[in-house]
């Protein structure tokens, strides 16, 4: 009891012997020395009053001492001392094995750590005292190749550090030339950034990264990216990917593109495609091939084929058009065969031959000229002079086929029809 | 009705040794021809007996027994009425030493404390009490601390606690036993007598933990009477109890003090409850006005001490001049702060703002807690008329101290301080009246 303010507080030092405040609002309860006996048959640690910490930072969110910590606080009921307010902790060195059956002694496992006898209340982190003794081996063990070396170089009494009985760390490193900041889950995942300004930020476990609104990233140097396990990437809006300079892109396995939509590949230069094999398809449309030059196909050991399944084979140029073949030509049709020209029509040949089951009908406007010696004639009475199968013989078998049929893809290798372009860069794989 | 042939005022020593503690079984040393005279007092504001003796040494006493402040102080002594009481105490210090104008002799007075403060001042309690009622845990605190039947086998270890309401848990912080007893009679809380006005203390008797209320409740019925007539020498007293029980003298140290009476915070005051953790400051206002006819006065009719237009002027026009922080843990239930400090308050001070002085013949039949009743008549110049009592004075009185005196000359005196919390009152008066029946008779 006060009158008319604290005029009384009664001023204690004691030890934390429980933390777990069941109202989780931060109070202790406190064994003060001279108050409280050593005996806990006495005085058991669940009779002693709950102290109300006084929070000098102003963070409600404040971290309880543990057990075995020794604080200093007082009394508002003074003598009575019935109503204990703890106002923060004091640092030393155990130099006794805790032992949680005698008070001023935490009943905590953690702390004293046994072996933390003889080695101050500081954190080690913050003394530079042995570092090997605390996650900093584990992180030197279990060291990525691209992981840069732990920048802890810290000096006491420069680094402000945090470690939560479990062994969560959280450190404040100011230590001259070494400035750090550490953030590490006692799991091993951290993020640490070092005197340069350099980050690491290293997640044992899964990681997932949520941003509710936009996200932006830049970054001015190089970047590189790997993923040791399949990597799913969904777009569930547009997607645009804007190369300054080359894109180089490396598949080892297969390449699937699927589109819902059209596919617009605009291309300042060459566009080039070079596969084993090329299989383009407009399953629904047609397949239109523009070129404001020429369009070369080739085929190098292989045939060329242009089927027009239902349809017709039309072919029209401005100019001439030329066929020509170091071997035989063949024009095969199940319907007539015209040649119309609005010039002269001229057939070379060393011999030609005109075999048919019809009649042989010339209708010229003019004079018929035959050049060379008139053998085999057949007059217009109809009279004839030779049977029709010795004519035959010099045009060979009619082709045996017929429309629709399979695409037959000579599997054999063979060289590039077009050279790919000096680009100046040095192939991915050749770098590799 | 006593049988004796005792002078009026009679007391003596009938046995008063010195032994040394360790050496129990050792023959006592007979000192009562060496004591000049003898004193020691109680109150109910005392857990402990002490006094003094005089010593008119002739033998070299001190050095050559020698007294060295450890010794076991065996005294025995017998009232007027042949009542005998014995007691054991512990000489403590030796004071005013005065050698004899011939160096044959030295004065010196020997200072002597019940045994149980020797224990109080070499313990300390530091220890829980879960789920007791204050009685209880005074008495477990009473039996561990201040009983020692091996070192002072021949100690009265006898307690009397009047019944305290609720169970609570508490922790006794590093305090004597009769501080711890002390602490735990401000926290007591009694459903009989509201005032909540506990006191611990000794008499010569026992050791008794009781409300003032309860003092006078049980001391009214068997309350002894006397007259004041200061004219009156004891040879001109025919019947030798009446001359026992007249008053040798009266002085009246107290008798109103409206400053410290307003400052106290006796007839307003305010009970702040702060409870911390759920972040509540509760006002609960008290006026003694409204309550002052809950508790057991030493009167009847009581006189309300102010009237209604001071009392609103001066005690609630301004607002409270006093008020009280208790700070609340709802975790340990039955606190009753509200219903403890500021009935005690009101009740410790009215209890001390009327006070009597009185001289009276030793009785080893009056002990401290008791009630006596006064019979003073008016202060007035004789007139014809039967003299009146004086309704302030007369009455019923509780027993605050005891001086014990006795001399070499076979007297026992006795000075008394009473109390009265409110006065007497009629209609007459410029203040309120009320009437207490309830328990007034015990």
């Amino acid at each position: 009891m006060a009158e008319n303010g604290f005029r009384n507080l009664l001023w204690f030092m004691g030890v934390v012997e429980d933390r777990r405040d069941p109202r989780k609002m931060g109070r202790l309860r406190i064994r003060c020395f001279d108050i409280h006996p050593d005996s806990k048959e006495d005085v058991p640690t669940e009779t002693l009053p709950w102290a109300i910490p006084v929070i000098g930072s102003y963070d409600f969110n404040y971290k309880p001492p543990i057990e075995g910590s020794w604080v200093f606080g007082f009394f508002l009921d003074g003598d009575d001392a019935q109503h204990p307010m703890v106002l923060g902790v004091m640092p030393g060195m155990p130099t006794t094995f805790h032992n949680s059956t005698q008070g001023f002694n935490g009943k905590s496992d953690i702390n004293p750590k046994p072996d933390d006898a003889y080695n101050p209340d500081v954190n080690r982190l913050a003394r530079g005292e042995e570092p090997g003794e605390t996650h900093l081996a584990v992180q030197h063990v279990t060291l990525e190749d691209i992981e840069p070396k732990p920048p802890y170089n810290a000096q006491y009494p420069y680094n402000k550090v945090q470690e939560t009985e479990s062994g969560h760390v959280f450190e404040m490193d100011d230590s001259p030339a070494s400035e750090r900041i550490n953030i590490r889950h006692r799991k091993g995942t951290y993020l640490e950034v070092g005197p340069t300004g350099t980050q690491t930020n290293k997640i044992v476990g899964d990681g997932v990264t949520i941003i509710e609104r936009n996200g932006k990233v830049l970054i001015k140097g190089a970047s590189d990216v790997t993923i040791r396990g399949t990597s799913n990437i969904k777009v569930e809006s547009d997607c645009n990917l804007t190369v300054d300079g080359t894109m180089t892109t490396n598949v080892h396995g297969d390449y699937r593109l699927n589109v819902g939509g059209g596919i617009y590949m605009n291309s300042g230069d060459i566009f080039s495609q070079k596969s084993s094999s090329i299989k383009q398809e407009a399953y629904l449309d047609s397949y239109n091939l523009f070129a404001r030059q020429h369009i070369v196909s080739q085929s190098e050991v292989g045939n060329i084929h242009i089927y027009a399944n239902t349809g017709f084979i039309s072919a029209y140029a401005n100019t001439d058009v030329r066929i020509e073949n170091g071997g035989n030509t063949y024009f095969n049709t199940t319907g007539k065969y015209n040649i119309k020209s609005a010039d002269n029509i001229a057939i070379d040949g060393t011999k030609i031959d005109l075999n048919t089951s019809g009649a042989v009908e010339v209708d010229p406007g003019y004079t018929v000229y035959v050049r060379g010696t008139l053998t085999d004639f057949v007059s217009p009475s109809g009279k004839a002079q030779h049977s029709k199968d010795t004519i035959r013989t010099g045009l060979g078998k009619p082709i045996d086929r017929k429309f629709p049929f399979e695409t037959v893809y000579d599997e054999e290798t063979y060289s590039s029809i077009i050279d790919p372009p000096d680009t100046g860069h040095s192939d991915v794989d050749e770098g590799a | 009705m006593a049988e004796n042939t005792f002078d009026i005022g009679f007391g003596g020593i009938s046995n008063a040794t010195l032994s040394h503690y360790h050496k129990k079984n050792a023959p006592p040393f007979n000192i009562a021809n060496y004591i000049t005279e003898l004193s020691f007092s109680e109150s109910i504001d005392s857990p402990a007996l002490m006094g003094q003796m005089k010593l008119l040494d002739s033998s070299g006493l001190i050095d050559n027994f020698p007294i060295i402040g450890e010794e076991i102080f065996n005294l025995t002594y017998v009232d007027f009425f042949g009542n005998e009481i014995s007691q054991e105490f512990l000489i403590y210090s030796v004071s005013d030493a005065v050698p004899g104008e011939q160096q044959n002799f030295m004065y010196y007075t020997l200072n002597f404390v019940s045994a149980h403060h020797f224990l109080d001042v070499s313990r300390k309690v530091q220890k829980s009490y879960q789920n007791l009622t204050v009685k209880e845990i005074i008495q477990l605190i009473f039996d561990e601390y201040l009983v020692d039947e091996t070192r002072f086998p021949n100690s009265n270890n006898e307690i009397e606690i009047e019944d305290t309401a609720g169970i609570q848990t508490i922790v006794i912080p590093s305090l004597r036993p009769i501080e711890a007893i002390n602490f735990l009679s401000r926290r007591s809380f009694s459903d009989v007598n509201k005032s909540s006005n506990y006191h611990f203390y000794q008499t010569r008797e026992k050791f008794k933990m009781k409300t003032h209320e309860q003092m006078i409740k049980d001391g009214r019925p068997k309350a002894i009477e006397y007259t004041y007539n200061p004219a009156l020498l004891a040879s001109e007293i025919s019947d030798r109890d009446d001359g026992m029980n007249n008053l040798l003298k009266l002085e009246i140290p107290n008798r109103l003090n409206t400053i410290r009476e307003i400052a106290s915070g006796a007839m307003i005051t305010d009970v702040v409850e702060i409870d911390i953790l759920n972040k509540q400051m509760i006002h609960n206002p008290y006026t003694y006005k409204d309550t002052f006819q809950d508790y057991t006065h030493n009167e009847k009719s009581v006189r309300f001490p102010h009237t209604n237009k001071f009392r609103q002027d001066f005690f609630e026009a301004d607002g409270m001049s006093k008020s009280h922080l208790v700070f609340v843990d709802s975790e340990r239930p039955n606190q009753r702060y509200i219903d403890i400090i500021a009935p005690r308050t009101s009740n410790l001070y009215y209890h001390s703002e009327f006070t009597l002085s009185v001289e009276i013949y030793g009785r080893n039949d009056l002990f401290v807690g008791d009630v006596i009743k006064l019979g003073i008549f008016e202060f007035e110049e004789s007139s014809s008329k039967q003299p009146e009592l004086n309704k302030s004075f007369s009455g019923y009185w509780l027993v605050n101290s005891i001086d014990h005196t006795i001399e070499i000359d076979k007297t026992y005196k006795c000075k008394l301080k009473l109390s009265k919390d409110l006065a007497h009152g009629d209609n007459s008066g410029v203040s309120t009246i009320a009437e207490l029946t309830s328990e007034f008779e015990g």
